[in-house]
């Protein structure tokens, strides 16, 4: 990978690997470090990495360090919720995303993880499963239940339907 | 125990399992559950359901053929269809089939509309906004090019570097070190033709005097060749002399406007200095005495005495008389 295209690479896929890290760690800085140390990791690598993989590496890349760093500070459960605005208690005013987001955070890591690459970025199975080194039936499994325990939060509220 | 373990309760049964609480006969029905999904099984649960096949009768294997048909959508298994479609798992058949076992059980309409709505939407508002910190800048690497534009100056310093020709005027070069002054300096000679290095073999014409061999030194290599063309130009005046040191200066420039200035110098090396200075010093004397008398003098001592080498040889009209050391004549 050049360095044209690795520039390329932070134009194009920092903001998701940053949306990524934000639904993690919920913490602005934090979330900024990950991406740092994700591009700087890919940097040093760059001239071995394929351009063309360059977002899978990214983001291989970048979950690995949020799941150092969640072992490490053991903060992802332990941040309040007011330090993101997107995870709080859904509120009186109806907004599924802000519904779906305080599910997502009650999931277990890996299910986040795999939902999130899932829906934000569409990544398939079998990709899923290399970015975060799982077989392609194990992620099945996850997102299965991920999807089933997103569905009975919505379906404890009423309004929904 | 036929459709007790379906995709919602497995687990249960499964950490049954791992906890030793599961019974034989419940045990081969989660593993023949698993073994129908292998999508399920999360990691490994040790053993599998063909470690069990020696104790399953074929009774036993036929019966969970018939009760385990998990490809049929009923109660049991429409959570997993329900999921399985929201993911796009389903073919278009099992989409069919799926919306006729809904209109016969429209309650799990709702969860069907439940799944649909689970998409998480990225924000886009959420923008990492220091991009340019992860960039990086391409290297130049200069040093071939500052070599290429090195030799090329070089190259072109050479080509452009001026000959040294001459149009005649002799000037004095500036920085030349300094020469004895002219007072000692040898008559102006008039040297009319120069042709090598040998300079000067002649430098007074006029006088018929000899000058000893010289050697030019051009300060650059390069030009001697060049020098020693363009001496044939050069004026007289150009030329001094060092007696005490025997060396004689020739000082040169050329026409380009950079005035470069080349030295010469050529020592002299005299191959019969005695004569020379008797011949110089009675030259005079003899050419005013033939005036005064009308007669013709000469006198020459050393190599130009007439078939002596060392003595002299004294000429006045048809009289002459010569002498050496060892013989003395008189005719």
């Amino acid at each position: 990978m050049t360095v044209k295209e690795f520039n390329t690479a932070v134009d194009e896929f920092s903001d998701n690997i940053f949306r990524f890290s934000m639904k993690h760690l919920r913490n602005e800085m934090s979330a900024k470090d990950i991406v740092q140390e994700t591009f700087l990791k890919v940097w040093a690598k760059h001239e071995e990495i394929n351009a063309e993989k360059v977002k899978s590496y990214l983001f291989t890349t970048a979950y690995n360090a949020i799941m150092d760093f969640v072992k490490k500070e053991k903060r992802s459960y332990e941040l309040p919720a007011e330090e993101f605005q997107g995870t709080t208690q859904p509120n009186n005013t109806f907004d599924l995303q802000e519904i779906l987001n305080h599910a997502l955070n009650q999931l277990p890591e890996i299910q986040k993880t795999l939902v999130l690459l899932r829906d934000y970025e569409g990544y398939s199975y079998e990709e899923i499963g290399e970015i975060c080194e799982l077989k392609e039936s194990q992620v099945k499994v996850y997102i299965f239940r991920a999807r089933q325990a997103l569905k009975t939060s919505l379906k404890s509220i009423e309004m929904i339907v | 125990m036929r459709n007790k373990i379906n995709i919602d309760n497995y687990e249960v049964f499964y950490l049954d399992y791992l906890e030793g609480n599961l019974d034989q006969e419940t045990s081969l029905d989660l593993f023949a559950f698993l073994a129908k999904h292998p999508d399920l099984q999360v990691e490994d649960l040790g053993p599998t359901l063909a470690d069990f096949d020696l104790q399953l009768g074929d009774d036993f294997k036929t019966n969970l053929k018939q009760d385990l048909g998990f490809e049929k959508i009923n109660v049991a298994t429409i959570e997993y269809f329900l999921t399985a479609e929201k993911e796009g798992q389903l073919s278009d058949s099992k989409i069919s089939e799926l919306d006729a076992f809904l209109k016969t059980h429209p309650a799990f309409a709702i969860d069907r509309k439940l799944y649909a709505l689970t998409t998480l939407q990225a924000e886009k508002s959420l923008v990492f906004e220091p991009k340019k910190s992860l960039k990086h800048s391409d290297t130049i690497v200069l040093w071939p090019y500052l070599t290429a534009l090195v030799a090329a100056s070089a190259a072109l310093l050479i080509w452009l570097w001026p000959s040294p020709e001459f149009n005649g005027s002799v000037q004095s070069a500036a920085g030349i070190p300094a020469v004895k002054s002219p007072q000692n300096a040898l008559p102006s000679p008039n040297v009319n033709s120069l042709a090598h290095a040998d300079f000067p073999k002649n430098i007074d014409s006029k006088k018929q005097t000899e000058w000893a061999k010289a050697s030019l030194h051009p300060t650059s290599p390069s030009a001697s060749k060049d020098l020693t063309a363009n001496l044939k130009i050069r004026k007289a005046a150009d030329l001094s002399y060092d007696s005490e040191n025997n060396i004689a200066f020739i000082t040169l420039d050329e026409r380009t406007p950079t005035s470069i200035a080349y030295q010469a110098s050529a020592t002299i090396k005299e191959e019969n200095s005695s004569a020379l200075t008797m011949n110089e010093a009675l030259k005079p004397v003899t050419s005013r005495l033939s005036d005064v008398i009308k007669t013709q003098v000469d006198y020459q001592t050393g190599v130009n005495a007439t078939s002596q080498r060392k003595g002299f040889h004294l000429k006045i009209g048809q009289f002459e008389m010569y002498q050496n050391k060892s013989v003395k004549s008189q005719r």
